[in-house]
Formats: C-alpha cells, structure tokens, sequence
C-alpha cells in the first residue's frame, strides 16, 4: 500500500496511442487513486477498452508513458526495444498487482473450478490451494459449489461472475474490469453491482468502464468521461447518500448534513446527481419557484474555461458553474457566505 | 512452430504453401529423400538408406504439414483476446501456448489422428526408403504389398485387418483420452 502524498496508483502522461492508423486515445496528464472506484463512461469506441489494456500492460502506447506506482509500465512506442526493456519493473509490477477482466467472459473450456484456479496455479500457488482460492473466490461472487459445473453450460450472468471470480481469484490489489454489465439481465446487473461494491470495500481499487450511467454514477468514487479518446472530469455534482423521508411531492434525499428535494420516487438510491449548471449563488434567498434552497460558505473558486467553478459547503461539497461576471457582482470569493438555489427537478436520482 | 497465434508477413503464404504440401505424394517424397540419403547424396555420409532412421524421416516430412496447418488452423478459431485473458492472469509467452493448445485440443487431436492415418497407411515412403527388409524396416503395408505380389491373397487380407483394427484402436483411444481430459 502507498502511503497518501506518494506516487499515485496510475500516471499517465502524453499518451497517444494509435489503433489501425486512427488515433483512439490521446492523455495529456491524468493521475489515477489507489483505492477508489474509478468509473469511465463514454460512447462505443471512445477508447475505454484501450485505456484499461494499456494500463495492464497488455498492449504498448504509440507514444507517452504510463507509470504504475511511479515505476514506467510501458514508454514511447517508438523505441519499442529500448522502451519495453526499461520498463520491465513497473511491467512486471503491474500484471503482479493487478488483473482486467474483459468484457465478454472468454472461459477456458472445462470446468468451473479450473478456470477460477488457472490464475492462482499459474501464479505458482499448488493445486490445493488453488482450488481453495478458487472455491473463496466463487464464493464472493454468490457462486458458492460451481467448482465442478462445466463452463459451457452456464448463463450468461453467471459466465461473467466466473470471469470476475477468475479475476478475484488471484488476489488483485487494483481491478480492472472492462463493461462488467454489458451482456447481462438487470437482476445480474445488481449483483456484478454489489459484487463490486464489495471488492472495493475490501480495500481493492477498482478502474472500470461502462456506459450505463446508472452503474456508473452509483459506483463511482470518481468518474472520468471518455469523448473520442479524450478523459474528463464529468462536471456534476454527485452526492453519495440515502433517502430519508418520502411524501407525495418530494422524497428527501440526504447526503452529509444536506438534505435534498427530489421528485417523490420509490426505489433504493444511493446517488443524487446534481449537473453543476443548474446551481444558481446568490447572496440573499431568492423568491423562486426552486424547491432547493441552501446556505453554504464558498470553499474553493477556480477558473474552468470562460467559467469560474465555486465549491460551496452547504452540508455537503456542491460544485457549481457560474460566469465571472456573475462571480464578481454576487461577491463569490473563499469564505463568503452564499445561498445555492436549485430546482428539485434538477436533481437527479439512481 | 505454433506461431499461428501470431499475424506476420507471410503468413497466409506460408499456410497456403503447407495446405498443398499436405497433398504431396508419398512416391515423391520418397524419391526426394531417396536421392538426399543415397550413398551419393548431399546426406549420404549418415548411411541412413534402408534403415528404419530413413522410414522415420520420410514419415515426419509427410506428416509436418498436416500437423502444422492443422493444429494453425484450430489454434486461430480460437478468440484472438483469448492470449490476453492467460496473460492478464499471469501466464507467461510459453504458458500462453500450453494453454492454447489445450484450449484447441479437438483441432490437435484430429492433426494427430489425421498425420496418423496418412503415416500408417503409406507404402511409397516405407517401401523406397526401408526397402522392405524383413525383421527390419518391413511394415504391415510393405508386407500387404509384397504378399499380394506373391499371390498370398490370405496373408495379405489378415494383415490388412489387423492394419484397420489397429487404426481403428488408436482413434479410439485418442478420442477417449481428450473426452476424460
């Protein structure tokens, strides 16, 4: 485990990777958490399945460098020799340390048993003890005595809990999983779900991509979109927490010590997700027709674009967007006090 | 030689060119390693003609290709992520292999069966290259032919059977051997 302030998880930096001729990904700078959750979302071939196999070392960058644990993986494609020899360590590091779990389950012909142990025996653990991580690691996903069962013979949800129990198996500090949802029903859906949740509660970082939004925003500690090969922050608010109380207008949603108005919706929740333009800072409660009205103290201001980004702790951290002119009449500074005004309808709930 | 996990330059060539060579007559091959292990020959010096050494050569060259395009041929049916998946769970590039072969197993397994059946039924190869020595580089096919020659009609169909059902068993047990794998 790093210790906080040290090197970060993952480091990517001027990356351009080229598939075919086309470029699918291109990273000036982006850091990656140790044990976090980071989601990635984005259309069909925004270059998520790159990103994850290029941070397992799998394939090789055209250009940039990646470092694991600030020890390069992999560097300048175009001296590929030289390149991949200096980055023998963090490569070596990497596989060691972490796993992708591709998004179709791809099982080993056979049965359960010997594709969940394949990774620990290969890893050099004995036959015993293989089976036994083997029979822990179906255990975590809820396919508990499926040792023996063949593999051809499984669902498809089931087919890609093994994949993920495969994965588990050998004991990963960092998760990849590329689309864990993608082939299933919604009732495997929820469980991929809280199999996830539990492996990240289990102290395990967890990089995976996905373009349903729903998962994606009830998992996320962090959560990155991909537009044509390009990472960004997703400019929302996303507020982790549970509802408290329902009536036939509003279910109150809350989250640190805010409390929010949301359309009344039956249904388990766990996220409230605010986008950062519906927020509107004034210095006096407005006489609106806004259902949300919260005190706050502006924490942070910076620049983003032609915009100015405040972070106002009402209770909880809400981002929100605001022109400089609008920044410079209300007074928006650290430390002022400021009402944030949004419509219950604005928010969002999954 | 099981670099068909790969895409190189060539490649399609090179499995075109084994495809044909699977049909490549027997009485040739013999021919070609007849002239190469002849006393006059560029491999003469080993004095291998007529021994079983030269039967067991001539047999390999016939059974290369089949084997090669053969097991190329399942190796490539399989998922093209699928040395990723061994790779990303800890296999090394000799680990990946194993487990790709295993993986196509059935495509293995009818190379084998199928080198097998063109082996053991030949007696161009057996015939030029052992010369049919009796208690030496004689083979149930040389044997077959030389008896018929003889007029031993009885002898040579007895032989011929033990020929299919030794055939016959050899499936058998292959088969057998991949099922309870």
């Amino acid at each position: 485990m790093s210790s906080p302030g040290s090197a970060p998880l993952f480091s990517l930096r001027g990356l351009r990777a080229r598939f075919e001729g086309r470029t699918v990904l291109t990273v000036d700078s982006l850091s990656l958490d140790e044990g976090v959750v980071t989601v990635l979302v984005g259309e069909n071939g925004s270059g998520k399945t790159t990103l994850l196999r290029l941070l397992n070392g799998l394939i090789a960058p055209g250009e940039g460098c990646i470092e694991f644990r600030g020890e390069p993986v992999a560097e300048e494609g175009l001296a590929a020799r030289e390149g991949r020899l200096a980055a023998r360590e963090g490569l070596a590091a990497v596989r060691r340390e972490s796993v992708l779990v591709h998004q179709s389950p791809l099982l080993f012909r056979g049965t359960v048993g010997l594709n969940v142990g394949y990774g620990p025996r290969i890893r050099g653990a004995s036959r015993a003890e293989a089976a036994a991580r083997a029979s822990e690691a179906l255990r975590r996903v809820g396919l508990a005595g499926f040792e023996r069962r063949r593999a051809s013979a499984l669902s498809g949800g089931e087919e890609q809990r093994v994949a993920l129990a495969r994965a588990l198996a050998v004991s990963p500090k960092v998760l990849l999983l590329d689309e864990p949802t993608a082939n299933v029903d919604e009732e495997s859906r929820r469980g991929i779900e809280a199999i996830i949740r539990d492996v990240s509660a289990a102290g395990t970082t967890v990089i995976m991509s996905t373009h349903n939004m729903e998962i994606a925003y009830r998992l996320c500690d962090r959560l990155l979109r991909l537009d044509d090969g390009v990472p960004a922050e997703v400019e929302e608010n996303i507020l982790k927490g549970r509802i408290e109380e329902i009536d036939d207008q509003f279910a109150y949603f809350r989250a640190g010590d805010a409390v929010i108005r949301c359309p009344a919706r039956q249904g388990d929740f766990v996220v409230a997700v605010l986008p950062s333009d519906e927020l509107i800072l004034s210095r006096l409660p407005l006489d609106s027709s806004a259902r949300n009205q919260l005190n706050g103290v502006v924490t942070e201001i910076r620049p983003r674009g032609n915009l100015m980004l405040a972070v106002v702790d009402c209770g909880v951290p809400l981002k929100a967007l605001i022109t400089r002119q609008a920044a410079a009449q209300i007074g928006v500074a650290p430390g002022a006090a400021c009402v944030v005004t949004f419509k219950a309808s604005a928010v969002r709930l999954h | 030689m099981l670099i068909a996990l790969r895409r190189f330059r060539g490649r399609r060539v090179l499995l075109a060119v084994l495809t044909s060579l699977m049909a490549l007559p027997t009485v040739v091959v013999g021919l070609i390693v007849y002239s190469l292990v002849s006393r006059a020959g560029p491999l003469g010096s080993f004095g291998i003609l007529f021994t079983p050494r030269a039967v067991i050569l001539g047999q390999a060259i016939l059974a290369l290709p089949i084997v090669v395009s053969m097991t190329a041929s399942g190796l490539s049916s399989l998922d093209p992520l699928f040395p990723e998946v061994l790779t990303t769970l800890g296999a090394s590039k000799g680990g990946v292999l194993w487990m790709s072969v295993r993986q196509a197993r059935g495509a293995v397994l009818s190379a084998s069966l199928a080198s097998f059946g063109r082996v053991v039924g030949e007696v161009g190869v057996a015939m030029m290259l052992g010369g049919n020595i009796r208690w030496y580089t004689r083979t149930i096919t040389t044997a077959i032919a030389l008896e018929t020659s003889k007029g031993e009609f009885e002898q040579g169909l007895a032989l011929g059977i033990v020929l299919i059902v030794m055939a016959l068993g050899v499936n058998a047990v292959l088969h057998w051997m991949v099922r309870h794998e």
